[in-house]
């Protein structure tokens, strides 16, 4: 680090006495090993070292601070040279002031090592992701880059960045720089793609859109697993762009999307874009209220219903494509005629796989019953 | 007055590298003499300099010979008082470092050591690297140039020439070289090579790839990229070596404090001369858009279809000779383009709420672009000398379309490009008009209906969304009259077209109530009413006041999901739309008259339990 006028300041005291107006005579100790810590992405660690010339007796050292946000009850200090001869007394907070004082006592005058370890704010790192799925989309060469971004008013010349995983390296980080690194490479990551109708959340009929297409959500999925070459550690949350080679050399870009953290084992689903060239009608053909029971009042206190979903779905594409269709079915319920299968993903949820092959139509008929409503 | 002394001797003294006697002498002379003193404060503040320069600082060859005779002799040897200037002790050091390091080449070649302690010329070094190269590397190949910069630091740097030797042994150092970015930069720009730009519709976003050939050294290399009055997004900055990927390592992209706009690439290459590299990146201020023109033969049932596309730059870049393609697709985007492009920091700071965090989506959400401006650049693409239309060339790619425009095409900036797509003869067509009330009020809308199909003669490609403007033939002599103008979705290969034209004044459709009842009431034991039905006779005439024949499609609703319909008369069907409405289609003769009827029972209350639906 540079000594700056942004730079943090460890003063050795000479003074005896702390007034309230503090006048200081003091030596500056170099610093030395620097470490970032930046695994926990709440906050940055610093880890300083630094020698201090401790004479026999008390010591007060005085670490003080000005242009950078630095946590104070988060600065703490460790003895390495002389663990057992030099002994951190107390710490106190001068007023008014960026600045703690440590009270060291010594058997002896020494030229201590230390470390100073506290949290810097505004001092980060990003991960993003670049991927490059072949053109049968089977496929993606995964790159993640870190992307380290200082804004803390301190000049990092050197210092030894660690992350949660990956091995530690060597990195200065000037104030108000952002340095973009590669920082993990796997080559055919297998994916899968998939379309996604989800009847809760898209329009049914794109007939009532006045010239508006319905897209279908269209995303890839990637296993954070060995046999994808990855599995190693947990994939960071963080801005994913995707690309696809074109065949001639080039690629085009299919769209972005953030994940979040994937712990080994776990699946990333990056949204891309939208297709329209799956066209999913789904109408309501019958809804009626049956098997209604009245109290002596005559008042509806419990009815049934018979309801028929359908849902066309037309492939324009020129390639088969597997939709995923969610449907959602409140409170009790039970289908007297479906013809196609079906998984129950909860009590109200039901999923469809449903294959479609190059310009294939198919369609949906739910025939279901809900029970026991109370109006 | 005594002779002045000399400047080498002077060096020596200040070195401490006369004798006591000598250093006396001189000592005494200096008190008396101001121009010695003089001499002797300008060589301090010389070599003073030295540090700041590390190199190219002439050592004459005496001293070094000198210094060597010292070293070899321990009774000559003197201590450095401690107390000489900081940066004296540093000359000093920078000079033992050298020594050392020629002590240590003498106990490899003893022969050549005095040599090259003298001045070795380009040819010794030449041989002496070849030589070192033949037994470390034998594959990477140098130019003159870097022998020629290497000989000049190895004849006057100890230290340089450690690291220079380092190199010629194929060891890069580990740390890279400090290269501080400037506001002002004197920099070489190489030429870009190659440009495709690769426009996307849905979104205010183009894909630019350059090719741009570097000339790299081994070792460490700066690269700078700057991008002031552009609209580049400096987070999609993508370098890439084409060739020898796995000699040259890009290993970081800064963007350097206090500066805007300007990105650095640090590269490590094992290899020298020039690479051809490739830099992607996004930009924002390109566009195009889609539109058509259809003509109506007379009898209304054919129609000429063009399609357009119209390429706007207000990106502030020139593009030339550009190849153009264009992306038909709804990408998924989690910021604009721009907003990136205008960031003060490219990744923003910390504690700054980033946009990964919104999960807000731009898809479809398109800058305006500034028609004024486009218009002026309105051109129809016809090189010289080939007088054809340029062809576009379409490939499906995930779910996109690709267009690619053949050739190359330069758009220099506020400038636009209009460039027919396709053009196809004779679509068979349908004049279809719908009436519907709960979507467009008591007004027929009419329709020109085809598909997008090898049957329309098209098919060959989804039709991307775009304004649509329909013309007719008027007269004999081709004239043209405006039917009407609208705008179409995106259509699949295969789907249906419907091109709404609006509100159609020939054909009329009006739904008369002829008879309105309620039956069938039932009553609790309070004679309180529970439930009864509605029953309404409808008549719907259609009038048909043009030479064509028209098709007719009427859809009415009921607002609820318990009703039973009856057809008065056999010639007119209809389907269940959905729960709660019903679609009748009937085809009308020119110039024709319609009507058909039909009875519809709702049941309300308990009525609804019948169990008739």
């Amino acid at each position: 680090m540079k000594g700056k006028k942004l730079a943090t300041i460890i003063l050795l005291l000479i003074s005896t006495s702390i007034a309230q107006a503090r006048i200081k005579l003091v030596a500056l100790p170099e610093r030395s090993a620097t470490v970032i810590r930046l695994d926990n992405p709440q906050a940055t660690l610093i880890e300083e070292e630094r020698v201090l010339t401790l004479q026999k007796g008390l010591n007060k050292v005085d670490f003080s601070w000005k242009g950078v946000s630095i946590d104070a009850d988060s600065i703490r200090l460790k003895v390495l040279d002389h663990p057992g001869n030099v002994t951190l007394l107390n710490v106190s907070y001068p007023p008014a002031e960026a600045a703690l004082v440590w009270e060291i006592s010594s058997d002896s005058d020494y030229a201590e090592t230390v470390r100073i370890s506290y949290l810097l704010m505004n001092i980060d790192r990003l991960i993003t992701y670049k991927a490059i799925a072949d053109k049968a989309e089977t496929e993606v060469d995964l790159k993640s880059y870190l992307v380290l971004r200082n804004f803390s008013g301190e000049d990092f010349e050197q210092a030894r960045v660690l992350l949660d995983y990956g091995e530690a390296f060597e990195q200065g980080i000037d104030h108000e720089e952002t340095k973009q690194m590669l920082f993990l490479k796997a080559p055919k990551v297998p994916i899968t793609k998939i379309w996604t109708f989800d009847a809760e959340k898209l329009p049914w009929d794109p007939e009532q859109l006045e010239n508006r297409n319905v897209g279908i959500p269209v995303s890839y999925r990637i296993k954070n697993e060995t046999k994808s070459g990855l599995g190693q550690f947990a994939l960071w949350g963080g801005k994913a762009r995707l690309f696809q080679d074109d065949g001639q050399k080039s690629t085009i870009f299919l769209g972005e999307d953030t994940t979040g953290l994937v712990p080994a084992g776990e699946k990333m689903e990056l949204y891309i874009g939208d297709s329209r060239d799956i066209v999913v009608t789904q109408r309501k053909m019958k809804d009626i209220r049956i098997n209604v029971r009245r109290n002596n009042s005559n008042r509806v206190v419990l009815y049934d219903t018979d309801e028929i979903i359908t849902a066309k779905i037309e492939n324009f594409k020129d390639s088969k494509a597997v939709l995923t269709m969610i449907q959602h079915i409140p409170g009790q319920w039970d289908m007297e005629e479906c013809n196609m299968k079906y998984e129950r993903k909860d009590a109200y949820t039901l999923k469809f796989e449903i294959e479609l092959g190059a310009h294939d139509k198919k369609e949906l008929k739910m025939h279901y019953h809900r029970r026991n409503i109370r109006p | 007055m005594k002779r002045h002394i000399k400047e080498k001797e002077l060096i020596k003294y200040q070195f401490n590298l006369v004798s006591e006697t000598r250093a006396e002498e001189i000592s005494e002379h200096l008190k008396s003499c101001a121009a010695c003193t003089k001499l002797a404060e300008q060589l301090k503040q010389k070599f003073s300099t030295l540090d700041l320069l590390r190199e190219d600082i002439s050592v004459p060859d005496e001293l070094i010979k000198e210094t060597l005779k010292q070293a070899e002799s321990p009774a000559k040897t003197r201590i450095i008082p401690f107390r000489m200037p900081a940066l004296i002790s540093a000359v000093a050091a920078a000079l033992f470092i050298g020594l050392a390091l020629l002590i240590s080449d003498s106990s490899v070649n003893k022969k050549q050591r005095p040599e090259i302690a003298k001045k070795p010329t380009a040819s010794d070094y030449e041989n002496r690297f070849v030589e070192n190269e033949k037994i470390t590397r034998n594959n990477v190949e140098y130019d003159s140039k870097e022998s020629a910069a290497r000989k000049l630091v190895y004849s006057r740097s100890g230290q340089k020439l450690a690291a220079s030797d380092k190199i010629r042994k194929g060891v890069i150092p580990e740390k890279p070289p400090f290269a501080p970015a400037s506001a002002i930069e004197l920099v070489t720009l190489p030429r870009r090579e190659n440009v495709q730009i690769t426009i996307y519709n849905s979104a205010d976003l183009t894909l630019v790839r350059e090719r741009r050939n570097l000339t790299l050294k081994k070792g460490w290399n700066w690269l700078q990229f700057m991008w002031a009055n552009t609209l580049i997004d400096p987070t999609s900055l993508v370098l890439e070596p084409l060739e020898q990927a796995d000699k040259i390592d890009i290993k970081q992209l800064v963007f350097p404090a206090r500066l805007k706009d300007i990105g650095r690439w640090l590269i490590r290459s094992e290899t020298i001369g020039q690479v051809p590299f490739e830099i992607t990146y996004f930009t924002s201020g390109l566009d195009w858009r889609a539109f058509y023109m259809g003509t109506l033969t007379e009898d209304e049932r054919r129609m000429r279809l063009e399609g357009y596309v119209r390429v706007g730059n207000h990106s502030g870049e020139d593009y030339e000779n550009a190849q153009t393609r264009l992306i038909v697709g709804e990408v998924h985007l989690l910021d604009k383009i721009a907003e990136l492009a205008r960031r003060q920091y490219p990744y923003n700071r910390p504690g700054w709420l980033l946009s990964d965090e919104k999960s807000e989506s731009v898809v479809g959400d398109k800058l305006l672009e500034d028609e004024s401006q486009e218009l002026n650049g309105v051109l129809f693409d016809m090189e010289l000398g080939m007088l054809k239309p340029k062809e576009i060339k379409k490939e499906g790619l995930s779910e996109y379309f690709l267009y690619t425009i053949e050739g190359r095409e330069t758009i220099p900036q506020s400038w636009g490009k209009r460039l027919i797509s396709f053009a196809a003869d004779d679509i068979e067509v349908d004049s279809l008009y719908k009436y519907d009330e709960e979507h467009w009020g008591p007004r027929t809308i009419r329709f020109i209906a085809f598909a997008n199909d090898k049957k329309h003669k098209l098919g060959d490609t989804p039709i991307p969304n775009g304004d649509v403007k329909i013309y007719g033939r008027a007269g004999e002599q081709d004239y043209l009259s405006y039917v009407g103008g609208t705008n179409v979705k995106y259509i699949p290969v295969d789907e249906e077209v419907e091109l709404n034209l609006g509100t159609a004044r020939e054909v009329i459709v009006e739904p008369v109530l002829m008879n309105f009842e309620t039956d069938n009431f039932t009553f609790d034991s309070n004679n309180v009413i529970t439930g009864w039905d509605e029953v309404r006779t409808w008549k719907i005439n259609v009038t048909n006041t043009r030479q064509l024949p028209v098709d007719v499609e009427v859809t009415r609703g009921f607002e609820t999901s318990y009703w039973t319909l009856d057809m008065d008369g056999q010639d007119v069907s209809y389907e269940k739309h959905d729960a709660t409405h019903a679609r009748f289609k009937t085809k009308l003769e020119p110039r024709s008259k319609r009507s058909f009827g039909y009875t519809v029972r709702t049941y309300h209350g308990k009525r609804q339990e019948t169990g008739k639906i």
